[in-house]
Formats: C-alpha cells, structure tokens, sequence
C-alpha cells in the first residue's frame, strides 16, 4: 500500500465520522473545565500566597473538619507503596487533559547526598508532568529548600521517549520507554538511574464522574465551621451554587492556615482533598496541569459564575495566631518567584533590575537568563518607529507591529522592548524565542520613561482585568494596555507606585517584570 | 434553501442546481481544495469540476449529506490534480505534509504494490476510526480528510500545535498497527 492509497480510502470515509460536531467535544469535557475552573478560582483568591513560605499549619481544633466521619484520602492511603517508596511517583491518566504527577517525600531520598551537591536545589521534590491524553511527559518541577518551584519545560529529543531539560544548569533527561516507566537521569543525583514508576490506577480521583455527578452527588465539604455549614451534607444541584460556596471556602482557609485546600466529597462518601495552586490543581497529592486552552476555559468559566469579586468575600475573624495572609503577596522578575510578605518581621527584597542593550551599539549586559528559564540562542531585533504615547491608556495606542507581537503571538516568546530615554518614539523589539516557565505565556516590555518603570503583571483572570485595572487606575498608574491571551498588563509606574504594588493587598497579578528606570 | 431542496433541482435537471450548491457549498469546498492545492487557479478549476462531477452525478446518486457529498469530490478532484502536478516533484503545502505522515503508517509495508480492495481498507478504516476517542478522531480526519494546518486543527481544538502534532503523532501509530493487524501492510 502506498501512502496516496490510504489518503484516498480516508477520503472514503463514513459521513457520521465528518459530520460529527467538534463543540460536541468540548462538552465532553465541560466537568473537567469546571474543576479546573475552581482551581483558577482559587488562584485569583489567593494564588500568590502559596508560594510564600508557609506559616506553620493552626492547630487542628482552628481547622476544624466539618464532618467528622469525612476521610480524606490521602496519598500514602490510596498508594500502600508510595510511604516507602520513593522513587515511585504515580499517574492517572484515564480522564484529563494534562497531568502532573508527584514525588514527595524526596528529602528521604536526598539525605543521603552531601549537602552541598546541589546548592539552591536540595530536590526536596520532584514532579514530573505527564500528558494524559497521548501519555508524553511535559515538564519537570523540582523544588528548592524553600519549597519554591523549579520549572523546566521538557523538551523530546529525537528519539519520541527521551526527554530533555535544564534547571539551574543542571541537565535532567527522563526516558519514557512506556506509559508506566521514567527513567530518571541526572549526574550525581540521588536518583540518577533509577526508574520511576508511573502507577496509573493508583489515584484516580475524578475519572468516571459525569456532569450529573457534579450536579447531583458531589457535595462540597468546607473546613471550616462557620463557613461551612450552609452546605455541607447537601446535595447541590446548581454548579455554580458550589463555586459561589467555593469561594468563600478558599478564601476562609487560605486565610487560616496560609494553604488552600478543599475536599470533594462523592455520594459513597470518598473524599479527596484538592489544593489548587498557582497553575495545578493537587487532588491528593496528584498534581493536575492547566494548559492554556484550560486557562482560557477557566476565565470564561469564572466569568460566568462568579462575578463577584473574590476581594469582597468576607473572611471571618480568625484566632490571633492567624498569619495575615491577606496582607501577602509574590513579586515575580523574569520568571523568578520572590516571596515575601508585607509584615513588619520580613523585608521586601529590592526590584531585579534587569540590563538591557540600547541601540547605539553600547554594549549593556544581555537580558538575565534566569536558571530555569530555557533559552534559545536565536534572536531577532526589529525596530519599530512608530510612537508609543507614556500616557497610554488603551491597546489600540500602542503601536501595531508591537500589539501583533504582544497581544497576538504567544509562541513568540519572550518580548523586550523598549523607548529610548532620550527619545521616546523610538523602540527596540527584541523577541527571544525559547521554553518558558508554565508554557509560551510569559512575556515583558521594557519601557524607559524618565525615572520610571515598566511592569508587567500576570492577572489570573480575564475577568479580574477590570477590576485590576481601574485599581491601578486609581493609583495614578498609567496603563499601556493588557494581552487578550493571558491577562496580562503592562503599566507604567513611578519608584513610589511601585512600592505601592509591591504592598498591596490586591489580588490576583503578579508582578512579573520589573524594567530599569 | 436546504439540501433536499437543491437535490430536487438536480433531479429536475434545473440549472439553478449547481448555482444554489454553489451559493451554499462554495466555500466548503474552496476550502478543501485549496488546503490541498494552495493554488487559486487550480482550486476554482477543482471546485467548478467539483459542480459539473455533482451534475453528473445526481441522479442517480441522492446524497443524504450534500455537504459532504461534494466534499469528498472535491477532495478526491483535489488530491488527482495535486498528483498530476507533483508528479515529478514534491509539492508544497499541506498535502505535501499529509501525505509525508501518512506515509509513517505504510512505512512497515515490504511491499508498496502489495493488493488490497480499496473496498474493504475503507471498511478497516471505519472500524479504525470508530475506535478512536472522538476528539483523536475528529483531529485525525481535520488533518487527513480536510488537509487542515496542524495550527488550524490546534486552534479549533484550542490546545497547542505541539500538542496537536503529538496527537496525530500517536494516532498515526495506532492506525499503522491497525493496519498491520488487518494484513495491509
């Protein structure tokens, strides 16, 4: 047979198969975007916040479990091996898009390795990210000594079942011979050579569950007494009622114990704990990802249901012991994350200033590639002449061969771009191509007003854009515009405002780049 | 006007046939003609063969999709013009690329001129594909049927192209080990 012959017999095909509807699809999986959806609820809540070392847990009491006859299913319950069994991370990949697996309890693993073997990455843990659908592994997260992630975005060699990526310098490769077995190289790593296996029943938590299960049988269990009550025990059979409950829930525990975590509770009475974070969404300890299409469903999915911002929920009066969570915040340069908070123990880290190169052929130091951020070695520059207005307040000012890059192109990658100082009609476009932190959505602009900054903020929703916008609005900050594909704004501030948002209580953004004045 | 409507005027032998499929189905299969040539002159020429083929065609032929119906001419009008002309050469466009992929799933096959009835692959490929997930299936066909970009099929199906070429990367194995299990390659 040759390859004209079966592109022929395809042409021959039954109707039914051509005639099927792709929104069919869509709803397929609408069960799978709304749980995601909760995860990006959460994110827009509190998402920063769980990067920010965490306060030690409240006393069991102030968490108080609002039944008591709930289990909660923990890893090491529904794996028997994975207690003493590090090198075993486990899979489900039955009935979601993307996922991620985890490793915990690394740390047993890397005792045994000299301390300083890897200074800022200790490899406490290890998640390794499995596509589902076609069972290709993705990503690779390691997490520091302090429990901040370390991404690297896993690039397939020629061979279809070797991965490649590096994380602080440090070159992992994974072989997936098969949709069960990793095996896990890294040089001079407790776990070089070791195979890893990927158990693929072991947790699934979601798989089998339709859309009439969400509307019927699942039951949201909250945590916390008072907030918890209205709910708990009854059968819902609006989704959107539980999101709305949902809310509250997140915002109450983030608010007591610094973690965010919920548990969803089926009709035969399982539970499973769920702790979204700032991309994933952990259900027992299974880290699901949300890819892009995800995210965009996530914001749709919020803007539909709740339309309420998530800062006028109210949170409840918490024990003095309370960390003031609300008052934290995450400032992220380049893709580096820089935990902190804003209360008086701790001090805010300074801004990164980030060099640049100007167009006089003055030599400046290159853009910082920053350990986790794979870069490419291609570059293109092109030149825009076109003028930008600093009082820019709405996309369409903003030059079009800029917006076309900045608001239209997410494989582009990373965007520098700058006015220059003494001429402010003037800017440089550098695009960088390469792998990016959390997929192709990061993205920056330089730009140099006089004493001035430019900042790039990553809302974690569309629907929150607004609500940001006519906040930094209010502030005095002056807004170049936002990108339809990933929420993200781009403002211009001064030394003072800057400060300001770095303090702010303001929800959902992060700051992601800060330029040179 | 509906399908039935417009295969009325076929029987009819109305001349307003062809006018009201093109009205409704010209950009259909613009469409698919032209994800497989890429060239303007050669689609119009493919289209409109496609209309005189329809003519010719019903009677006796009563399609229960018309949409359909005259995708398919046009792609199959499509693919031997394609052939025609890259005969010597390799194309450029999607086809070019659809055929390089599919050519993964023969590639096992000692025999190229190895004989099979055109009758029953079909029948193998409709079990194939009535296997698939649905969304497997339908990105196959938007890559193979309609000769669609990767980036047009990933946009549509909102995932990544990288994602998008995985997919078809896999199903493509899939149905080349189907094919050697039903003794065609």
């Amino acid at each position: 047979m040759k390859k004209e012959d079966l592109f022929k017999a395809i042409g021959d095909v039954d109707d039914a198969f051509l005639d099927e509807n792709v929104t069919e699809i869509k709803h397929d999986t609408r069960w799978l975007t709304a749980v995601f959806s909760i995860a990006a609820c959460a994110v827009l809540t509190a998402g920063l916040i769980h990067f920010v070392p965490k306060p030690a847990r409240q006393p069991q009491e102030e968490i108080k479990v609002a039944s008591s006859e709930t289990t909660v299913t923990t890893v090491a319950e529904t794996i028997p091996e994975f207690s003493d069994r590090q090198d075993t991370i486990f899979s489900e990949t039955a009935s979601c898009q993307v996922y991620i697996s985890r490793m915990e309890n690394y740390a047993e693993v890397n005792k045994n390795a000299p301390e300083n073997l890897f200074d800022s990455i200790p490899f406490p843990e290890l998640e390794i990210a499995v596509n589902a659908e076609d069972g290709y592994v993705s990503m690779l997260t390691v997490f520091d000594s302090n429990s901040l992630p370390r991404v690297g975005v896993l690039t397939r060699t020629d061979s279809d079942f070797t991965y490649l990526c590096q994380i602080n310098g440090l070159e992992f490769t994974l072989e997936h011979p098969d949709a069960e077995t990793l095996i896990f190289h890294c040089e001079n790593h407790p776990l070089d050579g070791r195979t890893l296996t990927l158990c693929r029943d072991a947790v699934q938590p979601f798989a089998g569950i339709s859309d009439d299960d969400i509307q019927e049988t699942v039951v949201w269990t909250a945590f916390e007494e008072n907030q918890a009550h209205g709910f708990i025990g009854q059968k819902l059979s609006d989704f959107s009622d539980i999101l709305r409950n949902m809310k509250l829930y997140y915002k109450t525990l983030a608010h007591e114990s610094g973690d965010y975590y919920f548990t969803v509770t089926l009709k035969d009475g399982t539970t499973y704990e769920i702790q979204p974070t700032q991309s994933f969404l952990a259900i027992n300890g299974g880290l699901y990802y949300a890819d892009d299409a995800t995210r965009q469903a996530l914001a749709e999915f919020y803007q539909k249901y709740l339309t309420e911002s998530v800062t006028e929920t109210t949170v409840p009066e918490t024990s003095e012991t309370t960390p003031q969570s609300t008052t934290s915040t995450e400032v992220t340069i380049e893709g580096v994350i820089l935990p902190y908070t804003t209360t008086e123990e701790q001090t805010l880290p300074e801004p990164q200033i980030l060099p640049y190169t100007t167009t006089e052929g003055e030599t400046q130091p290159q853009p910082q590639v920053l350990p986790y951020t794979k870069l490419q070695t291609e570059t293109t520059t092109t030149t825009v002449t076109e003028a930008v207005t600093e009082s820019s307040a709405e996309i369409s000012e903003i030059p079009e061969e800029i917006q076309n890059i900045m608001y239209e192109d997410d494989t582009s990658g990373t965007i520098f771009s700058r006015i220059q100082p003494e001429n402010e009609t003037h800017i440089e476009i550098a695009v960088e191509n390469g792998c990016y932190l959390e997929s192709n959505l990061s993205s920056a602009i330089r730009y140099y007003p006089e004493k001035k900054y430019a900042v790039s903020m990553q809302a974690f929703s569309h629907l929150l854009l607004q609500d940001i916008e006519e906040e930094l609005a209010g502030k005095g900050i002056e807004i170049l515009g936002h990108r339809e594909s990933d929420g993200r704004i781009l403002a211009i501030v001064t030394e003072e405002q800057l400060n300001l948002l770095s303090q702010t209580e303001t929800m959902g953004f992060l700051i992601d780049l800060v330029s040179k004045p | 006007m509906d399908d039935a409507q417009i295969i009325d005027l076929y029987f009819a032998r109305s001349q307003n046939a062809v006018r009201e499929t093109e009205k409704i189905y010209g950009a259909y299969c613009f469409s698919i003609a032209d994800n497989i040539l890429h060239n303007r002159q050669d689609v119009e020429e493919c289209v409109s063969d496609t209309w005189l083929r329809a003519w010719n065609s019903i009677p006796p032929q009563k399609p229960s999709r018309l949409k359909l119906f005259l995708g398919k001419i046009t792609r199959n009008l499509a693919f031997d013009r394609y052939r025609q002309k890259n005969a010597d050469k390799r194309g450029n466009g999607e086809c070019s690329a659809v055929l390089d992929e599919l050519a993964e799933c023969v590639a096992s096959s000692d025999d190229v001129e190895k004989s099979f009835d055109a009758k029953i692959l079909r029948q193998s490929l409709n079990r194939f594909l009535k296997s698939l997930p649905q969304r497997e299936r339908q990105i196959f066909l938007k890559r193979y049927f309609y000769a669609e970009s990767v980036k047009s099929i990933a946009g549509e199906f909102q995932i990544t192209a990288n994602h998008c070429t995985v997919i078809l990367k896999r199903v493509r194995k899939k149905l080349q080990a189907y094919l050697e299990q039903e003794g065609f390659l």
